[in-house]
């Protein structure tokens, strides 16, 4: 079905066609923003729709290969670091010092999830985990999303996991102290 | 808490959302998209190359002709007979590159958003 509506958009730029494949992809799009953008639900809404945006005009240079939502993930990354890079005060605001971080957490203990502690991860560490684990993308898939080797993804990943391990290690600690 | 961060399954469940159907997005996106139109053509690119080509030739010439003792270009510019440019026309493969590479550039700036 979604390579027929794919093909419909390639062909003939059908709008319908588009709404439709916009309807079957929006929520592993937006969901991935939002988690990469730290819930600030309305810029990733806006970066969601220029994904879209960008994916219908460009359509006709996605040639199959791989899941299109693989490459509507490109698309949304490029555009997340092209954010990011705007915004670089955002960046270096980043809090670096986990424990500082914990204690800056005042309801901690009570939202002690992997949802909170992912905010604590880099964006691109953030970004494997997510596609990896919430969207179920092969290491594979997220070297073509990401643009990276295949050998940086899964550090990223392990390095990522490890650093929540960390974090809710510390959290505990916190908590019992 | 902290060894379920190693066991693939309990992270995937912790990841996992519900999903988010909003017609709103739907809508405003392809309102957004209706404004939008089409992709650029690639004659635009090519318009817009030539003009930059052409602004970037007159300046040339006429900077030098401000700035040096040989204001050889000047009249090149302005007592220009098409007729003998046509007939005696020598495009050097440096410039057909300048012209290929800013069509690229003009291009490049729009289709991964540089600016």
């Amino acid at each position: 079905m979604e390579a027929n509506l794919i093909e419909r958009v390639q062909q003939s730029g059908e709008h319908h066609a588009f709404e439709q494949l916009m309807r079957l992809n929006q929520s592993p799009i937006r969901q991935f923003l939002r988690r990469l953008l730290q819930n600030e639900h309305a810029i990733a809404d806006d970066i969601a729709q220029e994904t879209f945006l960008k994916a219908f005009l460009h359509i006709k240079t996605y040639r199959g290969e791989g899941k299109f939502l693989s490459w509507l993930f490109k698309i949304a990354y490029q555009l997340f670091v092209s954010h990011t890079r705007k915004k670089q005060a955002l960046t270096n605001a980043e809090i670096e010092d986990v424990a500082d971080a914990i204690n800056l957490e005042n309801q901690f203990d009570a939202q002690r999830t992997v949802k909170v502690l992912i905010k604590y991860l880099k964006p691109e560490e953030r970004a494997t985990l997510l596609l990896h684990f919430s969207h179920g993308l092969s290491h594979q898939e997220i070297t073509e999303v990401m643009n990276m080797p295949l050998g940086t993804v899964k550090s990223l990943i392990r390095r990522s996991r490890l650093k929540l391990k960390t974090l809710a290690e510390q959290s505990e600690t916190g908590a019992n102290s | 808490m902290k060894d379920d961060f190693l066991n693939d399954d309990w992270l995937t469940d912790q990841l996992t959302e519900e999903q988010l159907d909003d017609d709103n997005f739907s809508l405003s996106t392809m309102q957004l998209i209706n404004q939008q139109g089409q992709a650029t053509s690639w004659y635009i690119y090519a318009f817009s190359a030539a003009i930059v080509c052409s602004l970037g030739y007159l300046a040339i010439n006429v900077l030098l002709a401000l700035f040096t003792d040989a204001p050889i270009a000047k009249p090149a510019i302005i007592d220009m007979q098409w007729a003998t440019i046509f007939e005696h026309i020598q495009v050097a493969p440096i410039s057909v590159a300048v012209v290929a590479l800013t069509f690229a550039l003009i291009w490049s700036i729009e289709e991964f958003d540089l600016l």
